[in-house]
């Protein structure tokens, strides 16, 4: 490779990035707007300064087409699955049973809004729960500024491992981690450290809002209990299993939740009259006529629980893995050279898809047996499932052409070496203080993209690039990128705008912008600060 | 209630943009095949079609609507 590394180079290497952060945060446009202009660029900057020819640019197109129709698939499975529970109204049973079992309000609040939304992002992701838990908190009476703001604070320590561990898998992609390596467990090891940290702290700030001190000793025994066993959990099956490290400890701790509410401490009636995010005027359940009176709580929780057994027994048992992981789909991809000697290298399987033991697999078969299920219980009005279907489309697309859009980008940057360049660019001007900046990077990809997998498409090959420039920690950084990206799923605006949509707030996102802002940017430069004194002095 | 045409919402106009960049990817993959640059290209032509609905509709047609 013989790209010359100068201003010029790397200013046109930046510009899409700089393009897609001035389209969003200045001009407010969507992902789906934005992505395309960044595209434009990419393309424009790989031909000419860059010296590819077109072929290579198609050729590398049709490697981000393929790779984002996996991510698609879960978009879209993920989220018929929520529909099947949403047509059968069964998110209403969930809430209700809740409150019945657990008398804490504080508990309540906590089992909804942390543990019961982060057990939704360990299976779909998306901004599904943040869309579920806000009307669901409404419902207790948490103000709905509150609802949106606990729900994107409960669901962000499990964007990386959650959805079957989809960002993580597209870090690992991205960065070209091999699965199972040192170097692979040793980046999900400080990912999870990173999250583990970001999960104790979401507990305790939500235990704040609910009554400041007094809440957060109320609260603090439970936030600890949980964490150990959500976020702890998470790190210990991060060097087992990747896929499961957030499911299985979300799943645990949705448990054990109601295991602590018989617990002397809060197996009382118990709340704070005063609680600043409360609505004490309204805290009557309007929805009361939709809820199907004969459906129970394990029958509302029944699609979630065959899409952990069947997860289970497909990604733990080595036969059934192994016959059905053989059957394998990858495509022929030729080899490619730009003018300044970059090759990309031909391949008869590039990135396979394992059909039978992919995410989205499982996910499709539990939303098909729950709609099955819950029509046949007449739980689903007729139109019901071709309902959850067209609505399964219509959220997917919005998000799927943003996502197409940005991982050719990201193919086109790789494949054309402006990523390479661009990490030189900082590495021989920042040195090892790239390190405080890493995790804003991740951060910066969540907020743009609303994703923590596009941002780490976007920006796993340039971390790893980066640190291996600057002869430090590539794990670490890893780590950093991908923990830097689930906190930017709490203020991203496509996520807000999701969570004030099903509020009935539209409109009053700004207001929560700004409290996000102020927790995650705190966060982020702690883990910066962690970072650059364990690995840059 | 007016019932919209799905095919006129943006949702309609990206599963659109969705058909147009699996049809290009299969031209691509065709191209690949036949060891043509020219059908190749014909792709990657097809694929910046199909992500530039959106800002195009966003931007061009229903502003113009309006």
């Amino acid at each position: 490779m013989n790209i010359p590394v100068n201003f010029a180079m790397w200013g046109m290497a930046f510009l899409p990035i700089i393009v897609l952060i001035v389209l969003m945060i200045k001009f407010h446009w969507g992902a789906t707007e934005a992505a395309p202009v960044g595209l434009l660029v990419t393309i424009f900057s790989a031909m000419t300064f860059y010296k590819a020819p077109a072929h290579l640019v198609a050729v590398e197109s049709a490697k981000g087409v393929w790779s984002s129709l996996v991510i698609l698939l879960i978009i879209w499975t993920a989220i018929l699955l929520y529909q099947a529970g949403e047509e059968a109204n069964a998110f209403l049973v969930i809430k209700n049973e809740l409150s019945k079992l657990i008398p804490n309000e504080l508990l309540l609040i906590l089992a909804l809004g942390w543990v019961f939304v982060s057990f939704l992002q360990g299976i779909t992701g998306f901004g599904v729960p943040v869309a579920v838990a806000a009307p669901l908190l409404i419902g207790l009476g948490v103000k709905p500024i509150y609802a949106v703001v606990i729900s994107l604070l409960g669901q962000a320590w499990g964007n990386t491992f959650g959805t079957l561990g989809a960002a993580w898998d597209a870090l690992a992609d991205s960065a070209g981690l091999n699965k199972g390596s040192e170097e692979y467990f040793k980046a999900a090891f400080w990912a999870a450290v990173f999250l583990l940290a970001w999960d104790v702290i979401t507990g305790i700030i939500i235990c704040w809002f609910y009554g400041k001190g007094k809440a957060v000793k109320r609260g603090l025994p439970a936030v600890l209990v949980i964490s150990i066993i959500g976020g702890g959990g998470e790190l210990i099956l991060s060097q087992i299993n990747t896929t499961l490290s957030n499911f299985i400890p979300a799943v645990i701790a949705l448990v054990v939740v109601m295991l602590l509410c018989r617990m002397k401490m809060y197996n009382t009636e118990w709340k704070i009259d005063e609680s600043p995010i409360m609505d004490r005027d309204k805290t009557e359940i309007q929805e009361e006529s939709n809820v199907p009176e004969d459906m129970s709580l394990f029958q509302a929780f029944l699609p979630y629980l065959l899409l952990s057994v069947m997860t289970l027994v497909v990604l733990a048992v080595p036969s059934i893995n192994h016959a059905l992981g053989s059957i394998q789909i990858g495509i022929t991809v030729p080899e490619t050279r730009t003018g300044y000697g970059i090759v990309n290298a031909a391949s008869n399987n590039y990135s396979p898809i394992a059909i039978f033991t992919q995410a989205s697999m499982f996910l499709f078969l539990a939303a098909i047996i729950a709609l099955v299920y819950y029509k046949k219980k007449g739980w689903i009005k007729d139109g019901g499932v071709k309902s959850a279907f067209g609505n399964s489309i219509a959220m997917t697309m919005p998000s799927g052409m943003a996502v197409i859009g940005l991982v050719i980008m990201s193919k086109i940057m790789g494949g054309t070496g402006q990523t390479v360049v661009l990490s030189q660019g900082i590495a021989n001007v920042l040195g090892s203080k790239y390190l405080l900046l890493a995790p804003f990077v991740g951060l910066l990809g969540t907020f743009m993209t609303a994703s923590n997998m596009s941002s780490n498409i976007l920006f796993g090959g340039f971390q790893v690039t980066t640190a291996n420039l600057l002869n430090v920690s590539a794990p670490g950084v890893l780590g950093a990128q991908t923990a830097g990206g689930a906190i930017g799923a709490a203020v991203s605006p496509s996520k807000i705008i999701l969570g004030t949509t099903t509020a009935n707030i539209l409109g009053r996102e700004g207001e929560v912008l700004r409290i996000m802002l102020a927790i995650t940017i705190p966060a982020t430069i702690l883990i910066g600060a962690f970072l650059f004194i364990v690995f840059g002095l | 209630m007016e019932k919209s045409n799905f095919w006129k919402t943006k949702a309609g106009a990206l599963t659109i943009g969705f058909i147009i960049a699996m049809i290009s990817f299969v031209i691509t993959l065709v191209g690949i095949k036949m060891n043509s640059e020219m059908v190749q290209n014909l792709g990657l032509v097809l694929v910046i079609i199909a992500v530039l609905i959106s800002p195009v509709k966003v931007f061009i047609i229903d502003r113009k609507n309006k």
